[in-house]
């Protein structure tokens, strides 16, 4: 066994992982990883590295418009994610407008919430059929905009209760492309190189801390490897490393396990209290963490961070999946209070 | 040994707290070298009791729930399941038919029955002498009479319930075993508190002599799930040590020192270290609805006029405050119902920073100022504040702020800290306006409606939450009608109202929430997710992490 793979395999302190991919640890293919490509590469240009600033950036910027256009490389899938966290944020909302839909008297006296929160519901659950409520001409603000508003006075309070379109799921706008397999494809995913990303076969929440620590593990090795990369560097690419696997897997599970993914979510948003957008925090992963904490039953947790959302320009929409998340919130229980020190 | 480690602590506190440090440094007796390891976590106030239903404390409802099982929980995904009753229970109401799951055994070896979930319910739950003070819901939701007999299989609800999610009736409900708590034909909650028996995923295999270092071990008799039985890169956790009552400085050595696993509620502002050592340590979200408040007594002579307390709110400066814990880790509240919630009005903020305000509402209430000091009757007004113990330790500069704030304005502050014993005898006793004129505390709630139980009038001389025992017939009002009251914009509506109306007549001051995460050894620990509230529901999927056998 040559000799750097042996020190390799030390450094990393185990044999190869029985699942998940094999280390890359010959250093021409590590080199041609995104992680590295990004770090060192100089036939990478500046504008491509820019574009890049929405999933490994730092800093306090927000997040543009939706759909926005732009010159860069990255715009084909910006604009492709953001269809994708558009369609998971309004599968919040119209999932909430649903189960008050279907939680007796919580939309009592709202005009037209019968009908809508029905239409929610066709929208959000494959057994309900219904025909679908046209969608309004005039774009995809216009499709985002409420598509009813109703003001309701009673004990001397007003309150407003708005409704997602339900219809938006289905809009022609809303179709987002496959993503593809360049530089700027891969950035923040497990597919390093070229080719799909490893298989998972555990799907419990240890067994994938443990594929994701293998990888993150199995990348510290690679990097010592490469004597281009400055060590100064090393956390840095580590950062997106493990923001890429723990991003990719627990969107591996979103569906299957929103618990698990909500934690796998989290540690990729940075394991912050309160994860807000901004560069590194890119609206499909921003996305993926509220439907996960809305689908583990956190609900009051998603309505926080999509009400954070709904302060970016042109991510107002948002707004309405948090108000609606936060009245399931209060939903009548029939358990005893719980008042703890 | 000891674990108490304050601060404060004495010598002999000091001294066991350098032999708790040795003993988690390894040094354990010959003997105990082939027990499993331990997966020690680093927990709040010491508990003062194992029963579910008597916890006051989160520490003392995180214990409840590694020894205890509910009759149902909440699931992934919002789903309810049971570990104690077979899928498939029937509501025809006003009954509820369930059946005890198949093997179902109590860590004493003792086979589960439908008559220890009548025992539950009748004898423990329903009670309004076994120091709990959840008789009068059950009896509001069972009845008075003997409404589950054993063996028959059915709960019997006196409220109106639905055919479907009646079970969540026993969400909170945990399986009790009457073998083990019945002494001499009665039953002794106090006597059998040391040696709790349930159906929880650990036991005491030992009598708790110690609450501030409490033991257990995997219960032998539940079945470790076949998806977390040993794989060849980890294990199941065979034990568990919990250690209370030690300050925060204390607990962050012994997680960097490699001697605990596990900090349950570190406070927010030392997570940035061990976040930036992401190999070693995970920081997990733990969902919990607290806030942080200061109570005050209304029958204070002069706390009972709303302009003294408006200005005492007026110079708590919540947001330069906030920014102690770290960032984002807090926000400042505007009244009972957190920021965001359905039913805190939009329109609503929290009492801004105004000591102009202040000084203009202590004039109208008719105190005057004599060089810098506010008086009342002659004399210079003073507050007796009383303060948690462990906010007074591990939050100072927070808990100064907010008395810096009063200091400023002109008013003497005498501040006390409160051990935990005696914040559960004397303060939730009921007897806290002896000695205070105000508290500083935080809660934490299941759920918001929770809330409303702290502003509810006293009802008879249980212990209570309403700590100085305000009572408005208002609230009382809104209260009646919202409980009475099924459409849930009138429910909105009815909270949003109460909200503005208790921030406006200040019972609390309201301070900021707090959002609590945990920190894990992920270099050592696998599979953990802190459970909304409950936090240690799906502690049988945690593992530890082990090397791959070559």
């Amino acid at each position: 066994m040559p000799r750097l793979v042996l020190v390799l395999l030390l450094l990393v302190g185990c044999r190869p992982a029985p699942e998940g991919p094999a280390p890359l640890h010959a250093p021409d293919a590590v080199r041609a990883t995104w992680p590295v490509q990004v770090a060192v590469d100089p036939t990478v240009s500046d504008d491509t590295l820019a574009g890049l600033s929405r999933w490994i950036g730092e800093g306090d910027a927000g997040w543009p418009p939706p759909l926005a256009s732009g010159p860069t490389p990255s715009t084909a899938r910006a604009h492709r994610e953001d269809i994708v966290a558009i369609q998971l944020i309004a599968w919040v909302g119209l999932a909430a407008t649903c189960r008050l839909g279907r939680e007796p008297g919580a939309l009592d006296g709202v005009p037209r919430a019968d009908e809508l929160a029905a239409a929610s519901c066709a929208a959000v659950d494959p057994a309900v059929t219904q025909t679908p409520l046209p969608l309004p001409v005039g774009g995809l603000s216009a499709q985002l905009a409420p598509a009813h508003s109703a003001v309701v006075e009673l004990h001397g309070q007003r309150l407003t209760y708005r409704f997602l379109h339900p219809g938006l799921l289905d809009s022609p706008l809303l179709i987002a492309q496959e993503p593809g397999d360049s530089l700027v494809d891969r950035v923040r995913t497990r597919r390093w190189g070229s080719g799909p990303a490893a298989p998972i076969s555990d799907t419990t929440l240890a067994g994938l801390e443990q594929l994701a620590e293998r990888e993150v593990a199995g990348w510290q090795a690679n990097l010592a490897a490469l004597p281009e990369l400055e060590s100064s560097l090393h956390g840095v690419v580590l950062g997106w490393v493990r923001g890429a696997v723990y991003g990719d897997l627990g969107a591996a599970v979103l569906d299957s396990d929103p618990a698990t993914a909500q934690v796998l979510l989290e540690e990729a948003a940075g394991g912050v209290p309160r994860p807000r957008p901004g560069p590194g925090r890119d609206p499909v992963l921003l996305a993926r963490v509220a439907m996960a904490r809305w689908r583990a039953g956190e609900f009051s947790r998603a309505a926080e961070l999509l009400r954070d959302v709904s302060g970016q320009p042109g991510w107002e929409f948002a707004g309405i999946a948090a108000e609606m998340a936060a009245r399931v919130a209060v939903l009548p229980s029939a358990t005893d209070p719980r008042v703890r020190r | 040994m000891t674990a108490r480690i304050r601060g404060s602590a004495s010598v002999a506190g000091m001294i066991g707290a350098l032999a708790l440090v040795a003993a988690l440094a390894g040094h354990e007796p010959a003997e105990a070298q082939d027990a499993p390891a331990e997966l020690v976590v680093l927990e709040e106030d010491e508990p003062q009791t194992t029963w579910p239903f008597n916890a006051r404390t989160m520490a003392e409802q995180r214990l409840a729930e590694l020894l205890f099982d509910r009759v149902f929980v909440k699931g992934v995904g919002g789903d309810v399941e049971s570990n104690v009753v077979n899928d498939g229970w029937t509501a025809r109401p006003p009954n509820l038919t369930l059946t005890i799951r198949d093997g179902l055994t109590f860590s004493d070896g003792t086979p589960a029955t439908f008559g220890d979930l009548a025992f539950t319910i009748n004898d423990v739950y329903r009670r309004g002498d076994a120091g709990h003070t959840l008789a009068a819901w059950y009896a509001r939701v069972f009845g008075d009479a003997q409404q589950i007999t054993p063996n028959a299989g059915s709960v019997r609800y006196l409220v109106q319930m639905p055919d479907e999610g009646s079970e969540l009736y026993l969400l909170t409900t945990a399986l009790l075993s009457q073998k083990a708590l019945t002494v001499n034909g009665r039953v002794d909650l106090e006597g059998t508190k040391r040696t709790p028996v349930g159906t929880g995923p650990f036991h005491a295999a030992a009598t708790i002599e110690n609450f501030d270092d409490v033991r257990l071990v995997r219960n032998p008799h539940r079945p470790i799930p076949e998806r977390i039985q040993s794989k060849d890169d980890r294990e199941p956790i065979e034990a568990i040590r919990l250690l209370y009552d030690q300050d925060a400085a204390r607990q962050k050595e012994l997680m960097e020192g490699s001697r605990a696993d596990l900090w349950v509620t570190p406070p927010p502002a030392v997570l940035p270290g061990f976040r930036n050592q992401k190999d070693r340590y995970a920081v997990r979200g733990y969902d919990l609805n607290q806030w942080w408040y200061v109570a005050l007594n209304h029958e204070h002579p002069w706390l009972g006029k709303p302009e003294v307390r408006a200005a005492l709110d007026h110079v708590i400066q919540r947001e330069q405050l906030v920014a102690k814990f770290g960032a984002d880790s807090a926000r400042p509240t505007s009244g009972p119902f957190l920021p965001g919630s359905a039913w805190t009005p939009g329109d609503h903020a929290a009492t801004p920073h105004d000591t102009a305000a202040a000084a203009a509402s202590l004039k109208a209430a008719g105190l005057t100022e004599d060089g810098g000091r506010w008086m009342a009757d002659g004399a210079p007004v003073e507050i007796r504040l009383g303060v948690q113990n462990d906010l007074l330790d591990d939050f100072n500069d927070v808990v100064y702020g907010v008395i810096g704030g009063w200091e400023d304005l002109g008013f003497k502050v005498r501040v006390r800290g409160i051990r935990a014993a005696d914040w559960a005898s004397k303060i939730e006793g009921g007897q806290a306006g002896a000695d205070y004129d105000a508290l500083l505390g935080r809660w934490s709630l299941d759920r918001e409606e929770a809330a409303l139980e702290l502003f509810r009038a006293r009802d008879g001389d249980g212990r209570t939450t309403n700590l100085f025992g305000w009572s408005d017939p208002e609230v009382e009002t809104i209260l009646a009608e919202f409980y009475g009251e099924t459409s849930g914009p009138a429910r909105e509506a009815l909270m949003q109202k109460l909200h503005r109306h208790v921030a406006a007549q200040r019972p609390y001051l309201f301070l900021w929430t707090v959002q609590i995460q945990s920190v894990i050894r992920r270099d050592k620990v696998v599979g953990f997710r802190p459970a909304p509230f409950y936090y240690f529901t799906n502690i049988d999927r945690a593992a530890w992490r082990t090397a791959p056998a070559e």
